[in-house]
């Protein structure tokens, strides 16, 4: 099992959108692309590539320490075992009262198309349970998406990503 | 307009409950300010602002997509039609059973003090099909409330990350 | 072609009507209803007595359009007079004529409602002895409360006290009388002592612990004997609850319940399979204890007229029972109740114990800026069989949580720990 965060450098991003496919990928029923792309329902990305000019940048949940949308959802819908494991979403629970994504800071939290749910990045909990990385990482081109062993995470990481700004895993740097 | 939600931002709100104002007339049957002074008290608005210790927030119907409300209701008099549409309840069919007001996750269903039907935010699809915006969104001074749909909503803020994680960067 | 007769236009036998055509497109549905209006939202009847509303049209419900276009045929002003169940006919009577009639049907739905119940005092047939339970009897109210200087309101439940509430809007001077205590079913006996409190506070003058005992007066009300006083008043109301309609189901055949209501099982299927019986004439299956009771209460009996409704037109669908969940708004208090209560519970032979958590409540924001009164009730294995809540705004943050409980029998000490509510931590609802 592996365990740690997915890392976003923003620079080395293409705008290629390799990651959204591929996560649409790994979370449709056949795990394969030809096949996924005739499943009803459509398997949904849920990490984001968004460009700004010539600055472009995949996010997706962050799986933030002090999670706000864990605090504001009111059916505890939202769950995590421990501060070292994935934010992740029950969809039975879930009442789709979107809450979530008003609290969540980084516009990652969308509506499911197939449940009355929303709809988040859930680490790859599957795959790293299987010790395989999360799709987007394995799947980036330029690495603009690193996976960080929780033991390995340290302070030039959280400058070089975009966790700078958001503190949100540097309890965790050496 | 449609394909909207109401979301709200509490770090705007004023508490200022024009919001209130604004959600009274438009379900009144005066739809001017003017007239409906005169009848203040036979008005009812459907968002209520709370004004907590930091930070004033105004609470309405969030439209669930999978609402208890519509689970609920014995004579299905609730209604959603679409993913992101509203939640309406369709007066002709509620019975007054008041089962709809207990299972509101968010406590903002409340009586028709005449009808005594229940009553909630119905995203004001009225002026939305008029291509208004809902009242409390048209009426909010600091747009505290805005009605926008998540896409946008979401985009705007991974858009705004991307400035930020960009400005500190610097160009590639 | 399956011909479905309805006796009692309520909700009960309206929402039978609608589930029985879904079910049963080419079904041939007739309601017949005593009351000479089309069918109006009982919980309305305060506003016609505060003055907010001054006709039943303003409360209507299920128009006659919606019938109309859905196939169904409503006629107001016709009473079911006597069941012939072997030959599958009702006899009926308009009301304002007396003309008579005979109704064949392939399947009958009872759902007559309850009548109000009456304490054995004398005087009941002088002026001013009002009831509240149709649109007639609130009408009476309205005209008597304007000759009036004071009432008496007798029983309290929940529409008893909102036209206590209206009474006192329209500056008469209010008593409100009850044998025990206020909602004595609903609520734990430290919630109704809060609520009497507020409720003095209003204005409302409190007659607790005793039933009035005498009406006097001439062929007008004018005082009543409480305790070994004798109080001057115009007008008594009595909200003492309902008894179930069941006249014309004696000597039919059908079989009345120990309750005295109509007995019925899961399908809502009296002891003739063509006939069946729902809302305030009908007993009714709780939920937790599998056990039939009688449950005069509006959802309920849609819930129930749903389930008549799709096994009359052919479907076969039982019913786990149901929970009771009731709420209102009263002197600026939020009441809700759902499940069982002590007293429920004893009734139905449930050992039950209640836990405050009013406290818990206040770690939430919301808990902390509106103070709440919190009851669960627990069986001895710690299952959640019933909730109260009393606070100014927002009780159903709290109720929520609890019914889903309720529903998915979950321990208290499983539900404490991971308790959480909505409005808590709002000031992450930010861009």
């Amino acid at each position: 099992m592996k365990k740690g965060f997915v890392f976003i450098y923003g620079d080395k991003c293409l705008a290629c959108k390799t990651c959204e496919l591929s996560c649409a990928v790994s979370h449709s029923n056949s795990k394969e692309l030809f096949k996924s792309i005739n499943e009803m329902p459509k398997s949904q990305y849920r990490i984001n590539v968004d460009t700004i000019g010539e600055f472009s940048m995949p996010l997706n949940c962050r799986h933030c320490k002090e999670s706000p949308c864990l605090k504001v959802c009111p059916t505890s819908a939202l769950f995590r075992e421990n501060e070292d494991s994935p934010v992740l979403l029950d969809p039975d629970k879930c009442i789709g009262c979107k809450y979530c994504i008003l609290a969540c800071p980084f516009g990652v939290i969308k509506l499911s198309s197939s449940k009355k749910a929303v709809i988040k990045c859930d680490l790859c909990i599957e795959r790293l349970k299987i010790d395989e990385l999360p799709a987007c990482v394995s799947s980036c081109p330029t690495k603009a998406l690193k996976f960080k062993p929780v033991e390995e995470i340290t302070e030039i990481d959280r400058k070089d990503s975009i966790e700078y700004e958001w503190r949100i895993h540097s309890s965790r740097s050496k | 307009m449609s394909g909207g939600y109401i979301v709200v931002e509490v770090n705007k709100c004023l508490a200022c409950k024009t919001c209130e104002i604004e959600c009274a007339i438009a379900h009144s049957e005066f739809k001017d300010k003017k007239d409906a002074v005169f009848k203040l008290h036979s008005l009812q608005h459907r968002v209520f602002v709370e004004k907590m210790k930091e930070f004033s927030i105004p609470l309405q119907c969030r439209h669930c997509e999978d609402a208890p409300c519509v689970k609920i209701c014995p004579t299905k008099a609730i209604e959603k039609r679409e993913i992101e549409g509203p939640v309406v309840i369709n007066e002709s069919l509620c019975i007054g059973c008041k089962r709809c007001l207990l299972i509101c996750p968010f406590g903002v269903i409340s009586i028709n003090h005449q009808s005594r039907a229940s009553i909630k935010c119905d995203l004001c699809i009225g002026r939305l099909k008029e291509g208004l915006s809902p009242a409390c969104v048209s009426g909010c001074p600091t747009k505290a409330i805005k009605y926008i749909s998540i896409d946008e909503y979401n985009k705007l803020k991974r858009r705004r990350v991307i400035k930020e994680y960009y400005e500190r960067v610097g160009k590639k | 072609m399956n011909r479905i007769l309805i006796v009692g236009g309520g909700v009960a036998g309206l929402n039978a009507a609608v589930n029985a055509k879904r079910k049963d497109p080419s079904s041939k549905i007739i309601i017949i209803s005593k009351e000479p209006y089309n069918a109006y939202r009982r919980p309305a009847i305060p506003s016609l007595i505060s003055g907010e509303i001054t006709d039943w049209n303003e409360a209507n419900i299920f128009p006659l359009k919606l019938l109309n276009n859905l196939g169904i045929e409503y006629f107001s002003g016709v009473e079911a007079k006597s069941i012939d169940v072997k030959n599958n006919t009702v006899v009926v009577a308009k009301v304002d004529t007396n003309e008579n009639g005979k109704i064949e049907y392939d399947n009958l739905i009872l759902s007559m409602g309850g009548i109000p119940s009456m304490p054995k005092i004398s005087g009941l047939d002088k002026k001013g002895i009002c009831t509240f339970t149709t649109y007639d009897s609130a009408c009476e109210i309205l005209k008597y409360s304007k000759d009036s200087k004071s009432a008496v309101v007798v029983g309290a439940g929940f529409i008893g006290l909102e036209i206590a509430e209206a009474l006192l809007k329209r500056g008469l001077k209010v008593y409100f009388n009850v044998r025990s205590r206020i909602l004595r079913r609903l609520l734990e006996p430290d919630m109704s002592d809060y609520l009497i409190k507020r409720f003095t506070e209003k204005g409302l003058i409190m007659l607790v612990g005793e039933s009035i005992s005498d009406i006097g007066g001439n062929s007008r009300v004018s005082n009543i004997k409480y305790k070994n006083d004798i109080i001057e008043t115009d007008m008594v109301i009595f909200g003492m609850g309902v008894n179930p309609s069941v006249d014309i189901v004696k000597n039919s055949g059908i079989e009345l319940g120990e309750t005295g209501a109509i007995k019925v099982n899961n399908k809502m299927q009296t002891n003739i399979p063509n006939i069946f019986a729902v809302g305030d004439c009908a007993e009714s299956l709780d939920l937790t204890t599998g056990e039939f009771v009688y449950y005069p209460v509006g959802s309920i009996a849609a819930l129930g007229g749903e389930i008549a409704g799709i096994n009359a037109a052919g479907g076969n669908i039982e019913t786990k029972g149901f929970v009771r969940a009731q709420a209102d708004k009263i002197f600026g208090e939020e009441i809700i109740s759902i499940g069982h209560s002590s007293v429920s519970a004893k009734e139905v032979n449930l050992n039950v114990k209640v836990v405050d958590i009013s406290e818990e409540s206040k770690k939430f924001d919301i808990g902390r800026k509106y103070p709440a009164l919190i009851k669960v009730v627990l069986t001895e294995d710690d299952t959640i069989v019933g909730a109260q809540v009393i606070t100014k705004k927002y009780g159903s943050v709290y109720s929520y949580g609890l019914f889903n409980a309720m529903l998915n029998k979950e321990k208290f000490s499983n539900f404490i720990d991971k308790w959480r509510i909505s409005l808590n931590n709002l000031e992450n609802l930010t861009l």
